[in-house]
């Protein structure tokens, strides 16, 4: 009881700092910006040369987002370190495992509450240009990139508990997003190739753009939840066994 | 069974490594008394204050806080309220955010947040972002928010760091009145060596990680108490003095006459001596040595610790060849 008592009143702040930090609310916006914009240039490149379908810009809208969902993440933890208010935190609250704890529910809803703007203005964008957006793909894009958003802020801060330096921890995050998996699948036998596809940038993508996945919708969603929560349980332990030094 | 003191360091030892900051450092501090934590750059003060919060592990031993660590308190940070060094602030929050992020940990509400905002002094600046604050600005915001759960017990590291004159005294106020008013144990570490002799009832002084003395400030400054007087007779007072067993030492000129200095004699004693044989003085005052000149003795290594702290009964030990006994014995000395 005493643990969760602890964790609402870490979570209460941590709120407050999501909603009076400029450099965390202007990620999640530039996410949902660039996306909706994105949806709008395909839309207008499809509306005049008819190259592109409202199937094919949607989900590519939805999807550009996702790389700030994941610096969102890591600036939630990582921007502790970095302006050393960190150390205040831990002051007032000395257990690691409910200061990480408190910063995954922020990071879980900014990250989701993003998706599902990126997804709703993309698709927004979309009907205003090219018109006839197919309901299901929509609704798979929204929840899809809801979750993933959610998720791959999570993996971010877990990044960021076990990097801890900012610069550092985009680095490895936006890293890992844009080439990671593309270099883990080269040239991988054909017997993991299924592992490969269960990894979690190519789910988030898979899951924002509304494509088939090799499982059930639900299932991956929990492989993504899984692979999140493991960087998060990992960077955790990292984080309670390090000193907090200046 | 007595009440357990409201910060104790039992035996602490961090390394990095192969490098030892903090070397068995045995320290208490009672509930109401303010305790300077001295010693040069590197000495290990500010890695002791971050082992009592829980920032930093120790290696060895334990840090307490009312018998406790102080992650077992169900809120800390009604406990144990800290400044941390250069009183970090995230640029873009204001005073407000920064204080109102930690409320919840701190139990406390809105109302608190406007009213430690008005105690530092904070109120008109407060909805400004904090990239725009002064490092005494940033400090006072630091102390508000040590202040937010109204803490028995407030860790200082370095809080008088970029505050103006009046901003020290304003410091040093507001700390006497929370230990000696309200009960709150501060355990402060400081280079401001005049304001610690000021505001510190004991005094700690660290060097490469060990405790080399600890005390009472009166005990501490007082321990080399000395006499100088000067004047058209202060030669024939001298060896007055001199055959009565107090050797004085010249000390220069002084106002119309030679100038001597006598230690362990007090200054009545020396007046009460003149008057004996007659002789005619123009300058007559006791001297203390102040904690600066204490702490340089002591972390110089050219000093006589045990002469200074009174510890060693006089026996001349250098500070360095301190012993983990004498450590108990000061600790002892300062929880009584």
């Amino acid at each position: 009881m005493t643990t969760v008592l602890r964790l609402r009143r870490a979570a209460a702040g941590e709120f407050v700092k999501l909603a009076r930090t400029r450099s965390l609310t202007w990620t999640l916006a530039a996410g949902v910006l660039l996306a909706a914009l994105s949806a709008l240039v395909g839309g207008m490149v499809g509306q005049s040369d008819g190259s592109l379908t409202s199937r094919d810009v949607l989900p590519l809208g939805a999807a550009v987002a996702l790389p700030f969902a994941t610096a969102f993440g890591v600036m939630v933890f990582a921007g502790e370190v970095r302006h050393g208010t960190l150390t205040v935190l831990l002051a007032a609250e000395p257990r690691r495992a409910v200061v990480v704890a408190a910063k995954t529910v922020p990071a879980l809803l900014g990250g989701a509450l993003m998706g599902a703007a990126a997804a709703a203005l993309s698709g927004g964008a979309v009907q205003v240009t090219l018109g006839d957006v197919p309901g299901a793909l929509f609704a798979r894009v929204l929840w899809g990139s809801a979750a993933a958003g959610a998720f791959l802020a999570l993996f971010g801060l877990g990044l960021a508990a076990l990097v801890r330096n900012q610069g550092a921890a985009l680095f490895v995050a936006l890293g890992y997003q844009f080439a990671g998996e593309e270099l883990l699948r080269f040239g991988v036998r054909r017997e993991v190739a299924d592992l490969a596809e269960r990894l979690p940038i190519t789910l988030a993508n898979g899951l924002a753009m509304g494509d088939p996945l090799p499982d059930a919708r639900g299932i991956a969603v929990a492989i993504l939840a899984a692979w999140s929560l493991g960087t998060v349980v990992v960077g955790t332990l990292a984080f309670a066994r390090r000193d907090a030094l200046p | 069974m007595s009440d357990p003191p409201a910060i104790e360091f039992r035996s602490v030892t961090k390394r990095f490594g192969k490098r030892t900051a903090v070397d068995g450092l045995s320290l208490s501090v009672a509930p109401g008394e303010i305790c300077g934590l001295l010693g040069p750059n590197g000495a290990g003060k500010t890695t002791a204050l971050r082992m009592l919060l829980g920032l930093v592990r120790p290696s060895a031993g334990a840090t307490l806080v009312f018998g406790r660590p102080l992650r077992a308190f169900e809120q800390p940070a009604r406990v144990v309220g800290a400044v941390m060094e250069n009183a970090p602030l995230h640029p873009g929050r204001s005073a407000r955010d920064h204080l109102s992020a930690l409320a919840p940990l701190a139990g406390a509400d809105r109302a608190r947040v406007d009213e430690v905002l008005e105690f530092v002094g904070m109120a008109d600046a407060a909805r400004r972002r904090a990239r725009t604050y002064s490092l005494g600005m940033r400090q006072r915001v630091a102390l508000a928010a040590a202040l937010l759960g109204r803490p028995r017990v407030l860790v200082l590291d370095e809080p008088a760091n970029g505050l103006d004159p009046a901003g020290i005294r304003w410091l040093r106020d507001t700390v006497a009145r929370l230990a000696h008013e309200e009960g709150c144990a501060v355990l402060l570490s400081s280079h401001v060596l005049a304001e610690v002799e000021r505001a510190a009832d004991s005094v700690a002084v660290v060097d490469r990680g060990r405790l080399v003395a600890a005390g009472p400030t009166r005990e501490l400054v007082g321990a080399r108490q000395r006499v100088r007087f000067a004047g058209p007779d202060a030669a024939r007072l001298a060896e007055a003095l001199a055959a009565n067993g107090a050797p004085p030492h010249p000390d220069g000129a002084g106002s119309d006459g030679p100038a001597f200095v006598v230690e362990g004699v007090a200054a009545v004693e020396v007046g009460r001596a003149a008057a004996a044989i007659g002789a005619v003085l123009a300058e007559l005052r006791e001297e203390r040595d102040s904690l600066e000149e204490v702490f340089l003795r002591l972390t110089g290594g050219d000093g006589d610790v045990a002469a200074a702290t009174g510890a060693d009964g006089g026996s001349g030990a250098p500070a360095r060849a301190d012993s983990d006994d004498r450590t108990t014995r000061e600790q002892r000395r300062l929880s009584a």
